[in-house]
């Protein structure tokens, strides 16, 4: 723990002032200069007294962050407790400390969206929260929380810096992929081959139930009420959705790329583009109620299998979330993406497209045309429009 | 009220402030008459409910007018004096202005630093203590600005850069949910408080060590008090500018007897400040000759116990004649010790240094240790001294008479004319020694005075003729005048007979408060008479101011208001001589006794408490047994401050822990009497180590309890059902089940057993 004391412009001002306000006191024989002086001088004394003692009664507590996500407001939350039992804690301000050339790259906003206490009472224990803006994926560590105030004056402020380390994993950026080619992609699939473990409108029989209020007539099981004389009504199960298998080819190492020298970026963003692709299909397929899984090919991450839900999706995105494309390439295995696999495939590559290992119907989509393919939001991140490429107008489809 | 609305209020109250504090400081009460109500009204149009608001550039170029306007006024009267006044209303324009503008914080916090700066500006310039008054308002108002300013702009800023940050983008940032509600505002104003005592203390402590260079003349710290208070050293009969009927108090005085009792003496008291005897015609001014201004031939150092300290050369002798007088200064700042004829000792428990002159028999406070001016002292007088007595204080070097003659030749053929009309002889008659001629005659001129001459203070037919001098016109051509006339006249003709005579200028005592048994001496009681030689050490005071005309504008002038009157007069003489005319010497006698003296200091206060106690006894006149009731009194007052104290505490108790601060205020008060019991459960519990978390229920609290404590937590079961019912189902509780709940909770207290 770390206590300051803080003057900033208006204290040096007011300061600057007093000391004016001393000399013509030192000067002139006038009593109530001296009383001015007397009193501008306490105000500074007082403001740092004050903001002092109440500092040292408050503690704070970082709660369970939420998640984080590139390009997305990230909140965190903080139990900030006064323990002191008489008196109350005013205009507290609270930031994360981002000191490091990790954490300041890895979050905008660290300084900007500051939290901030009215007050806090006696013995009160409040939530207040910092807002950070994550600009990378991957896990980030936050260390020191500051809590400031410069309450009641405005002129010497007191700060305390606690140490909290907390580690997070900040997910890779999503956009929305452009619908049409999402739609091209599953089409043809085999859609609703299996049985699916939700009841529905399809045609398979699922399951029976009681009668309800509202069923039809139609869907009575009328033998069963033959048999033993049972008011049941046949569930029919829901047609099994489309796959998606995402492939994210990262095995050609980051000086091997290929790609057209014009777009004037790096190998390394365009595998961070890869990756964001990656998640922004993985988004879209899940906001579509498809099932989908991901493969990435180059680096030794466990494949995950074809499932859908919320659950699923932030495993899939906890999966690109840590990559580490630091680590060293391996080749693609044999049969990475099969075609006797009854699923959609869309292969990702960060550079060029190399069609050669992979499935002779799978989609394959390039990094340097991302723009083509979704619609990338504005707001400011690693990848974000700004880099984007504007010549690229193709669709490329393998 | 919001708190971006309330802080703007208050700001502008602030500045009102600011307006009022410059327009005293500078006499141009326009400038509060003006901008006070302009200022006033942009709160309606600039902060009601249309919103309307001056553009920037009309701000800009009204800026540039108020500053051409200054420009023009320093350049019309060019005087470097004029500095801080053109600062002032070049800045009181520009807040005014400002306020009819859409202002940013930042641009209210601007606001508060002209404000600031204007009450500087206004500092250089006065020191009033209506001013002072307003400049410690100014103060307080600015504390709890500043604290709302703090909390009002830090808010709109965190929000600010909430927003500024999620700008453009398609997420939504999580709201800042901070809130000021209305215990918020009481915490404000409770830290507002805590700031100001603070405030008020480093402040103090800062003023009274910082060194300076202030040494104040004359003892007269505040440049307008000496002139105020009607009493002067000189005898001026061309200037009447200090005569004045002012109901202002300058002391008080007790007159007590031998035994010490409180009395009324049958005249007025004169109370000698200031002997003159001679008279400068070309100026027309009684002085004291330049060779006898510094005749204090007497050091005298009282024993700060309050012993009594003979001013003679040998130690005091008491008489049944013997007179005690304790004065006790209201709003007089001056180093003469006022006394009547004759002073024999003198008390101060002050430690202060006096100077005694003993051919006048005049005492003054030689001021090289004194801390502050304000400060009483006792005398013991004898109004008709035996001449051994005289002969003890001056010493046998008296002159047995001296030739006197007076200036102006005039004088002496109108008081041979009055003695002639009178059929008074001036030679010494063949049975008379020549003290008793000197008495004759002066007492015959003094009722001719008295019967021919009027007195008024209105001067304005008084017109001054510069053949002619003052005190002739006075006996010859008009016969009318104040005070300093006629006893100018009395000792003019006296010295032109060649009858020893002299001016005495001070205070007479009319006013008697038989209540207080106090004389009360006001601004409006200076007054001079003479002194006439009546023996080789007596001297005779001869009044010719007609009696009852002083009486009368005692009277005239007297007012319900009179009673409480000299509390704004201490409080104006504090000011003047405890903050503006507080000096380097000031300091360093604050410094001595910081460093020792503690204990008489302590003594003189106690006294101070013991005279008080018997003055109240007195008044009371209960007799010994005044002293068991007073004793009685405090004890019982002292009780009752502890039991309200005791009282408030349990009450707050009760608030907090039943949250009644939501509850409307009367219900809340009956609420609060009847639920005491469970303030009481609540701390028993808590002593044995179970306290109530503030979000927990009485009943989860009572399951919880019941876990730990089954013995307990039985009657707290039985305390919570009734709380419920009172609290929340406006169940009136009789007398039967709230004596059944102070039981249970007596038996939680004992540690258990069944009720």
């Amino acid at each position: 723990m770390r206590r300051r004391f803080h003057l900033h412009l208006p204290g040096l001002l007011f300061v600057t002032l007093t000391l004016f306000v001393g000399f013509a006191a030192a000067n002139r024989p006038n009593n109530l200069v001296v009383w001015a002086f007397g009193a501008l001088l306490s105000f500074i004394l007082v403001s740092g007294i004050i903001s002092g003692s109440m500092m040292i009664r408050l503690r704070i507590k970082r709660l369970e962050t939420r998640r984080a996500v590139v390009g997305e407001p990230f909140e965190i939350r903080y139990n900030l407790t006064n323990t002191s039992r008489i008196r109350s804690a005013f205009a507290v301000r609270i930031n994360e400390l981002l000191t490091s050339e990790d954490q300041s790259s890895s979050f905008q906003g660290g300084e900007a969206a500051p939290g901030w206490s009215i007050r806090i009472a006696p013995g009160e224990t409040q939530v207040c929260d910092v807002v950070l803006w994550p600009t990378k994926r991957g896990i980030m560590n936050l260390d020191t929380v500051r809590m400031t105030s410069f309450f009641p004056f405005g002129l010497v402020g007191r700060s305390v810096e606690v140490s909290l380390p907390k580690s997070v994993l900040v997910l890779p950026r999503v956009h929305r992929v452009r619908a049409d080619l999402l739609r091209q992609a599953v089409q043809g699939e085999l859609g609703g081959i299996r049985l699916s473990r939700q009841p529905g409108a399809g045609e398979d029989f699922y399951s029976v139930r009681e009668f309800r209020a509202g069923d039809s007539v139609r869907q009575i099981a009328w033998k069963r009420l033959g048999a033993n004389d049972e008011l049941l009504v046949v569930q029919r199960s829901s047609s099994a959705p489309p796959r998606l298998h995402v492939c994210l080819d990262l095995s050609t190492p980051p000086a091997e790329l290929r790609f057209n020298e014009e777009l004037a970026v790096s190998p390394g963003e365009l595998e961070e583009r890869a990756i964001t692709m990656a998640a922004s299909v993985i988004a879209e397929a899940d906001q579509l109620g498809h099932e989908y899984a991901l493969s990435i090919a180059g680096l030794p991450t466990r494949n995950v299998p074809m499932r859908r839900g919320y659950w699923h999706r932030e495993r899939l995105m906890a999966t690109l979330a840590e990559i580490d494309l630091d680590a060293p390439r391996e080749t693609m295995p044999a049969g990475f993406a099969s075609n006797d696999e009854r699923s959609a495939i869309i292969m990702i590559h960060p550079g060029r497209i190399d069609s050669r290992r992979s499935p002779d119907r799978a989609w394959h989509w390039s990094a340097t045309r991302m723009t083509d393919l979704i619609d990338v939001d504005e707001t400011p991140g690693e990848d974000g429009a700004d880099q984007a490429d504007p010549v690229n107008q193709r669709v490329v489809v393998a | 009220m919001k708190l971006r609305r309330r802080f703007r209020f208050w700001l502008l109250v602030l500045l009102e402030l600011s307006f009022a504090a410059v327009a005293l400081a500078t006499e141009q009460f326009w400038m509060l008459l003006i901008a006070g109500p302009v200022a006033a009204l942009s709160w309606y149009f600039v902060e009601g409910p249309r919103g309307r608001s001056l553009p920037r550039w009309g701000v800009n170029i009204g800026a540039l007018v108020i500053l051409s306007l200054v420009l023009l006024s320093a350049l019309g009267e060019l005087d470097s004096g004029r500095s801080m006044e053109l600062l002032s209303s070049f800045v009181l324009g520009i807040i005014v202005l400002r306020q009819w503008q859409e202002r940013t914080p930042q641009e209210d916090a601007q606001q508060i630093i002209l404000s600031l700066v204007l009450v500087l500006s206004s500092i250089m310039q006065s020191e009033q203590l209506l001013f002072g008054f307003i400049v410690l308002a100014w103060t307080a108002m600015a504390i709890y600005v500043v604290i709302l300013f703090q909390i009002y702009s830090g808010t709109n800023k965190a929000r600010r850069l909430r927003n500024d940050v999620a700008l453009g983008s398609r997420h939504l940032m999580p709201p800042l949910t901070s809130r000021f509600g209305p215990m918020d505002l009481a915490s404000v104003r409770r830290t507002t408080l805590l700031a100001l005592i603070g405030v008020a203390i480093f402040g103090i402590a800062i003023f009274v060590i910082f060194p300076r260079e202030i040494l104040f003349k004359s003892q007269m710290p505040g440049r307008s008090l000496g002139s105020r208070t009607g009493f002067t050293q000189n005898v001026d009969l061309v200037s009447s500018e200090r005569i004045n009927e002012s109901r202002r108090e300058v002391f008080t005085l007790q007159w007590k007897d031998a035994s010490g009792s409180a009395m009324q003496w049958p005249q007025p008291i004169l109370l000698r400040g200031s002997v003159l005897d001679n008279y400068e015609p070309t100026v027309r001014k009684w002085t004291l000759p330049p060779t006898r201004q510094n005749d204090f031939s007497r050091v005298l150092i009282p024993n700060m116990s309050g012993e009594f300290m003979s001013l003679g050369i040998r130690p005091l002798t008491n008489s049944s004649q013997t007179y005690t007088l304790d004065v006790t200064m209201r709003s007089l700042s001056s180093n003469v010790v006022f006394s009547p004829w004759v002073p024999i000792a003198l008390s101060a428990t002050e430690g202060r240094t006096f100077q005694f002159n003993s051919r006048d028999l005049i005492i003054r406070d030689a001021g090289v240790d004194v801390l502050g001016s304000y400060w009483s002292y006792r005398l013991k007088v004898q109004p008709f001294p035996p001449a051994q007595t005289i002969m003890n204080l001056t010493g046998d070097d008296v002159p047995n008479d001296r030739l006197v003659s007076f200036p102006v030749p005039a004088v002496r053929q109108i008081a041979l004319d009055i003695l002639t009309e009178l059929e008074v002889p001036v030679s010494v008659l063949p049975d008379e020694t020549i003290w008793d001629r000197n008495r004759r005659v002066s007492k015959a001129l003094e009722e001719w005075l008295e019967k021919n001459c009027a007195y008024t203070t209105n001067l304005g037919d008084f017109i001054q003729i510069a053949s002619e001098d003052p005190i002739v016109s006075f006996l010859q051509r008009y016969r009318f005048g104040h005070c300093e006339f006629f006893a100018s006249a009395m000792t003019a003709m006296c010295q032109s007979l060649g009858i020893e005579s002299r001016l005495i200028t001070g205070y007479i005592a009319i006013e008697y408060n038989k209540g207080t048994e106090h004389y009360v001496v006001r601004e409006s009681n200076a007054h001079a008479w003479s002194e006439v030689r009546v023996g080789r050490f007596q001297w005779a005071s001869m009044d010719p101011s007609p009696r009852s005309e002083l009486e009368a504008i005692q009277t005239r002038n007297s007012s319900w208001a009179d009673s409480w009157r000299w509390v704004y007069d201490r409080i104006d003489f504090l000011w003047n001589s405890s903050v503006v005319g507080f000096d380097t010497r000031t300091q360093a006698m604050l410094a001595k006794r910081a460093t020792g003296g503690w204990e008489n200091w302590f003594r003189s206060k106690l006294r101070s408490v013991t005279e008080l106690a018997s003055s109240f006894n007195r008044y009371v006149r209960l007799g010994p047994a005044g002293y068991i009731w007073l004793g009685g009194i405090l004890v019982i007052v002292i009780a009752f401050i502890l039991a309200g104290i005791a009282l408030v505490r349990r009450r707050r108790r009760v608030m907090d822990v039943a949250r009644l601060n939501t509850v409307d205020p009367a219900r809340a008060r009956i609420l609060a009497r009847q639920l005491g019991f469970w303030a009481d459960a609540l701390k028993i519990m808590d002593r044995h180590g179970m306290g109530k978390s503030p979000h927990e229920t009485p009943l989860a609290f009572t399951h919880r309890a019941a876990a730990v404590e089954p013995g307990l937590a039985a009657h707290l079961r039985d305390l919570v059902d009734l709380l419920y019912r009172i609290r929340f189902d406006g169940h009136e509780p009789d007398r039967d089940e709230l004596k059944h709940a102070e039981g249970l909770v007596r038996l939680m207290r004992t540690g258990g057993g069944d009720s």
